[in-house]
C-alpha cells in the first residue's frame, strides 16, 4: 500500500516539479499516439458504409455492401471455417496451457527454464517460419492441409499465450486457500475443482478468448497450410486483397474487428476483475488477521 | 438477358440426368450434322461422340478457379438442372494452383489450369486422363483449339476460352499511340510509377523475349539474359506487379497494364477510354482448360459440368462476362454482336497467325523462375 | 503439494512434435536439391546455402535489416514516451489507457494493415488533406513503395514495443528519479543517467520484439509494397508458393532464423543478468 503511495506522489512530484512543458509535450504525444492507433481502424469501418464501388473514392454512406457480402458464399464459408477452426484452437490451448500453468508451480527450476524457453520460442518466431515448417512437414509426412492442419499451426502460439497468462494468475493467486482446502482434508482434485479452478476461471476464460481472437484473425498461417473448401475469411480477404480491392472486403473487416474487439473487451474485464478479486480476499484476509 | 430456365418436369427426374445429357449432346450433334435425336438415349456409342454418362452424377463439385471467372448465372444453372452444389475456392495464379494441389491439396474436382501448366500438371500426375465419352459436347470444339501441343488428344483438359497476354493502357492518360512491345518499354520512364505487369514469370519475361525479336518460348540462356536486362530496366517504373489490375486502372492510378485482354474488356466498362493491344511484334496466346484433379471426389459431376459449360449458350454468357474468347462453335448465335467484333476478345486471322503458346519444360520454367526473382528483387 | 507434475507433458509434447519436429523437416528440406516439382533429394548438400550466397539474395537481406531497423527504431521514438505517458497516469486511468492500447493490438494485422491501403492511397483522404493543406502539391505518392511498408510495421508492431517499455517504467523506483533531481540534474541529465539505464531491459526487450517479426514479415509489404518491395519474407513466399522450390525457401527461411538467434544471443549477452527482468516484462 506505502510503495504505491509513494508512487503516486513521485508522479505528482514529476507533474508539478516545473516540467510542465514536457508533461504537456507528453500528453500531446500521447493524444497523438492514440489517434495514430485507431484512426486507420476507423477509416475501414466508415469505409464500410461507402456508397461507391470503387474503393478509393467516397460517394456517400450505404448499407448495401452488408447485405452483398453476406450473400456471398465463399464469405460465409471463409466466416464458418474460421470459427469453427478457432473455437477448436481455443479450446485445446485452453486445456494444455491451463495443465502446463499448474503443473509448472512444482517442477524443478531447470524444467521450468526450458519450458519457458520453449514458451518464448513460439512467440517469438516468425510466422512465416513456423508455416513453411509446419507445411513441408505436414506434407512430408503425409497429414492433410485443412482444418487440422490449421488448428495444429494455430494451437502452438496459443498455448504459448494461454500459458504465460495463466501462471501470471497463479503466481498473483494466494495459496492460502488451496491450503486450507488440503489441511481440512480434501483430495487434490477436490481441491482443484473446488478452489482453485473456480479462481482461474476468468483467466481461463481471458486465454480462451485471446487464443480465439488470434486464430481467428490469423493469415500467415492459415495461408501456408489452409487446404481446398476450407479456407478462413482472412485467407479470402488476403487472397481479395490480391485480386483487387473491393467494398466487400471492408464490410468483412467490420464485421471481423466486432467480434474481436468484443471477445478483447470481455477478456480484460475478466482479467481485471480476476486481479480485483484476488485483491480483495487478500485485504479480506488482512482486516481478519 | 437469360433469364433462369425452367427445368421441365422430365429433367427434374434422377433419371433425367442422362435425358439432359442425351438433349445436349441432340443440340450439339443438330449443330454439327443435323441430325435429331431426344429423349433419354442409354449408352449408344455415336462416331461424334456418345450421349450418356454410364455412371450417376454425385451432389457435389468443387472447383478450383480463377477468381471472376464464370458468369454469376452459371453455377446455379447448373447447380439447378442437375441438383449438384458447387463450391469455388479461387487462385490467382497458375503457380498458385500447382503448389496447393502438389502439397495435396485433396477434395478439388475441377481446375483451371492455362495451356502450359496443363502440361506439368499432367507431368506431376495431379490430372485425371478424361473420359471423352462423359463429354460429347467436345465435338463443338473449334478444332484449332483441340489436340494442341500441351495435350495432345485432349487426354487431360478441355479449352474453356481463349486469350492473349498483351497490355491494356489509358488512351486518355497517355499522349501517344502504343502499338508494340517496343513503345511499351519505351514508354515506362516517362509514365514511371503508372505502370503494372501480371505476377507471372513467363509472361513478364516472354513479353521482352518477344519485343527483342526472339521467340516467346526461347530456353536460350543468352537470350534469357537479355530478355532479363529489358525486364530489370522496366522494373523501377512498376508501380504493383498483380494479376488484378482492374481498379487501378479504372480509378487511373496505373496507366498501363501488362495484362489478359478480357481485363482491358472489364476496365473499359467503366474508363471508356482504356484500350488493349495485342503488340505487333507478336505475344502469347493461351488458352484456359478445365481439367479434372487426380482423386476428384465427384468426377462424374465433374465431366458433366464440362460438357454442359461447353454448349454455345453457356460459353456466350460466359464470355460477354469476362470477355475472353470462347471456344465453341455456334456461340455467335448467342452473343451480343458488339462483342463478337472486338478484336481484343476475338483477334482477326493475321493477328493470330502472329501468336505463339506457351510451351513449358523444366528448362523453360526453371529459367523464367530465375529471371522473374531477379525481377522482383530489382 | 498441489497438482501433479505430469501436467506440463501434454503441452510440451504437442509443442515438440508440431514445433520442433517442422522445424527440424525445414532444416532437412535446406539440406536437399529440389529435382524438379515436389522431388527433393534429401542429404547434406550445400547447394542451397552456396546459392544463398549470392548478391541478389543477400542485398534482400540486407533490405529486409535495414527496414527492421529503421522501423524498430521509429517503434522506439514514439514508444518510449508513449509507454512514459501511460505509465506516469495515476492508476485509475491507467489501467484504462493501457487497455485502450491492446485492443487494436490483438486485432486482425490484415485489416489494420489494409486500412492503410485505404489511407495513403492517392485518392484518399490523407492525400486529398495534405494537398489541400499544402504540404504536396501532387497526389500522395506513397503507397506501394517501401514508405508505405514502414509505416505499416511501425503501427502494426508498436503496441509490442510500448508493452515492455510500460512495465519497465512502471516498475521503475521513482524516489531515484527524485533523489536525482534534487541533487541538481536537469530533466536531460536525469533522464540520461537514471531513468534510461533504469529501463534498459525493457527498451531492449522492446527492440527484441518488434524487429523480429518486422524481419520475417510478409503480408505488410505484399500489401502496401507493391512492385518496389522485395524482403525476405516475400522471397521465402515466393520460393514455397510461386517457384516451388521448398529446399530453396527453406535455406532462406533458415538465415532468417540465424539471424533472429544471433539477435537473441545479443539480447542476453548484452543485458546479463537483467535479462530475467526484461523478460519478466513479457509476462
Amino acid at each position: 500500500m506505502s510503495a504505491s503511495a509513494e508512487r503516486v506522489t513521485a508522479t505528482r512530484a514529476l507533474e508539478l516539479g516545473g516540467d510542465r512543458a514536457v508533461t504537456r509535450a507528453l500528453r500531446a504525444h500521447g493524444a497523438l499516439v492514440y489517434v495514430f492507433l485507431y484512426l486507420p481502424i476507423l477509416v475501414v469501418v466508415i469505409y464500410a458504409f461507402n456508397e461507391a464501388r470503387l474503393v478509393q473514392v467516397w460517394q456517400g454512406f450505404s448499407l448495401k455492401w452488408f447485405g452483398e457480402a453476406w450473400r456471398d458464399p465463399t464469405l460465409r464459408r471463409g466466416l464458418w471455417i474460421s470459427t469453427y477452426t478457432a473455437t477448436a484452437t481455443a479450446l485445446l490451448a485452453t486445456v494444455l496451457g491451463t495443465a502446463a500453468a499448474l503443473g509448472l508451480r512444482n517442477v524443478g527450476r531447470r524444467t521450468r527454464t526450458a519450458f519457458d524457453g520453449f514458451m518464448y520460442m513460439a512467440l517469438i518466431t516468425p510466422e512465416l517460419v513456423a508455416a513453411i515448417a509446419s507445411l513441408m512437414a505436414f506434407v512430408t509426412v503425409g497429414l492433410p492441409l485443412g482444418p487440422l492442419a490449421i488448428v495444429i499451426t494455430h494451437s502452438i502460439f496459443n498455448v504459448a499465450v494461454v500459458t504465460l497468462i495463466l501462471r501470471a494468475r497463479l503466481a498473483g493467486m494466494d495459496r492460502s486457500l488451496e491450503e486450507a482446502a488440503r489441511d481440512l482434508g480434501a483430495t487434490r482434485w477436490a481441491t482443484f475443482v473446488q478452489v482453485t479452478l473456480p479462481q482461474l476461471l476468468p483467466a481461463v476464460a481471458a486465454g480462451a478468448l485471446l487464443a480465439f481472437t488470434f486464430s481467428f484473425d490469423d493469415v500467415v498461417l492459415s495461408t501456408f497450410v489452409s487446404g481446398p473448401g476450407s479456407t478462413p475469411l482472412p485467407v479470402e480477404i488476403f487472397s481479395a486483397l490480391r485480386f483487387g480491392l473491393s467494398p466487400k472486403i471492408n464490410v468483412v473487416a467490420v464485421t471481423t474487428l466486432t467480434i474481436t474487439v468484443t471477445f478483447i473487451v470481455v477478456a480484460q474485464v475478466l482479467l481485471r476483475r480476476a486481479e480485483r478479486r484476488s485483491a480483495a480476499t487478500l485485504a479480506a484476509e488482512v482486516t481478519d488477521a | 438477358m437469360t433469364e433462369r430456365d425452367v427445368t421441365p418436369a422430365w429433367a427434374r427426374r434422377p433419371v433425367s440426368r442422362r435425358g439432359f445429357l442425351a438433349a445436349g449432346a441432340a443440340v450439339g450433334l443438330l449443330a454439327a450434322c443435323g441430325e435429331t435425336e431426344v429423349g433419354p438415349q442409354a449408352t449408344k456409342p455415336k462416331p461424334q461422340g456418345s450421349s450418356a454418362a454410364p455412371t450417376e452424377i454425385e451432389d457435389s463439385l468443387s472447383i478450383y478457379n480463377w477468381a471472376d471467372y464464370v458468369h454469376p448465372k452459371t453455377y446455379p444453372q447448373f447447380e439447378k438442372e442437375f441438383d449438384v452444389k458447387i463450391t469455388e475456392d479461387n487462385y490467382p495464379s497458375n503457380e498458385d494452383a500447382l503448389a496447393k494441389l502438389k502439397a495435396g491439396a485433396a477434395g478439388y474436382d475441377l481446375v483451371v489450369p492455362t495451356g502450359y501448366m496443363v502440361e506439368i500438371m499432367a507431368a506431376e500426375g495431379i490430372l485425371l486422363e478424361l473420359d471423352h465419352a462423359q463429354i460429347p459436347n467436345l465435338s463443338l470444339v473449334e478444332p484449332q483449339f483441340l489436340d494442341l501441343s500441351f495435350d495432345p488428344g485432349n487426354r487431360f483438359s478441355v479449352p474453356k476460352d481463349y486469350g492473349t497476354t498483351g497490355y491494356g493502357y489509358r488512351s486518355d492518360l497517355v499522349k501517344e499511340e502504343m502499338k508494340s512491345w517496343e513503345d511499351f518499354y519505351r514508354l515506362a520512364p516517362k509514365y514511371s510509377g503508372r505502370y503494372t505487369v501480371l505476377d507471372s514469370p513467363p509472361e513478364v519475361v516472354g513479353s521482352a523475349l518477344k519485343m527483342l525479336g526472339y521467340s516467346y518460348n526461347s530456353i536460350d540462356p543468352k537470350e534469357i539474359s537479355e530478355a532479363t536486362d529489358e525486364i530489370l530496366k522496366l522494373k523501377p517504373h512498376v508501380r504493383q506487379i498483380t494479376s488484378s489490375m482492374r481498379e487501378v486502372m479504372i480509378s487511373g492510378e496505373a496507366y498501363v497494364s501488362l495484362t489478359w485482354n478480357g481485363e482491358i474488356g472489364y476496365v473499359a466498362l467503366d474508363a471508356p477510354k482504356a484500350l488493349y493491344v495485342v503488340p505487333e511484334e507478336g505475344t502469347e496466346v493461351w488458352t484456359d482448360n478445365w481439367s479434372i484433379v487426380a482423386g476428384a471426389p465427384h468426377p462424374a459431376a465433374a465431366h458433366a459440368f464440362i460438357n454442359w459449360a461447353l454448349q454455345p449458350k453457356i460459353q456466350a454468357q460466359d464470355t460477354e462476362y469476362h470477355y475472353y474468347g470462347g471456344v465453341v462453335q455456334g456461340e455467335e448465335e448467342f452473343l451480343d454482336p458488339a462483342i463478337a467484333k472486338d478484336p481484343s476478345v476475338y483477334p482477326p486471322e493475321e493477328v493470330m497467325s502472329k501468336l505463339e503458346v506457351a510451351q513449358a519444360n523444366p528448362d523453360w520454367t526453371r529459367l523464367r523462375n530465375e529471371a522473374w526473382t531477379k525481377f522482383k528483387a530489382a | 503439494m498441489g497438482e501433479p507434475r505430469w501436467l506440463i507433458a501434454p503441452a510440451w509434447l504437442w509443442m515438440v512434435t508440431f514445433f520442433v519436429a517442422p522445424l527440424g523437416f525445414m532444416v532437412a528440406f535446406s539440406l536437399g536439391v529440389n529435382e524438379g516439382f515436389f522431388t527433393v533429394k534429401f542429404g547434406l548438400h550445400a547447394d542451397q546455402f552456396q546459392r544463398l550466397w549470392d548478391p541478389l539474395y543477400l542485398n534482400i537481406y540486407k533490405d529486409t535489416l535495414v527496414l527492421a531497423s529503421i522501423g524498430t527504431v521509429g517503434c522506439l521514438l514514439i514508444g518510449y514516451p508513449f509507454a512514459y505517458f501511460l505509465a506516469t497516469r495515476t492508476s485509475k486511468y491507467r489501467t484504462l489507457l493501457f487497455f485502450l492500447v491492446i485492443v487494436p493490438f490483438w486485432t486482425s494485422l490484415l485489416i489494420r494493415t489494409y486500412s492503410w491501403v485505404l489511407i495513403l492511397n492517392e485518392q484518399g483522404p490523407l492525400s486529398s488533406f495534405m494537398q489541400t493543406v499544402g504540404l504536396i502539391d501532387a497526389p500522395l505518392d506513397i503507397l506501394y513503395t517501401k514508405g508505405a511498408v514502414l509505416i505499416g510495421v511501425i503501427y502494426d508492431y508498436l503496441p509490442l514495443m510500448v508493452f515492455p517499455l510500460y512495465v519497465a517504467i512502471e516498475r521503475m523506483d521513482r524516489s531515484l528519479i527524485e533523489a536525482s533531481r534534487d541533487l541538481g540534474c536537469s530533466r536531460w541529465q536525469t533522464f540520461r543517467r537514471v531513468t534510461l539505464p533504469l529501463t534498459f531491459p525493457g527498451i531492449m526487450t522492446g527492440c527484441l520484439l518488434t524487429f523480429i517479426p518486422m524481419m520475417g514479415e510478409y503480408v505488410v509489404p505484399t500489401i502496401l509494397g507493391g512492385a518496389k518491395t522485395f524482403l525476405v519474407g516475400s522471397l521465402v513466399s515466393n520460393e514455397i508458393l510461386t517457384a516451388i522450390d521448398w529446399p530453396f525457401g527453406a535455406a532462406v527461411s533458415m538465415g532468417l532464423i540465424a539471424v533472429m538467434l544471433v539477435l537473441i544471443i545479443v539480447y542476453l549477452r548484452v543485458l546479463g543478468r537483467r535479462a530475467e527482468e526484461g523478460l519478466g516484462s513479457v509476462l
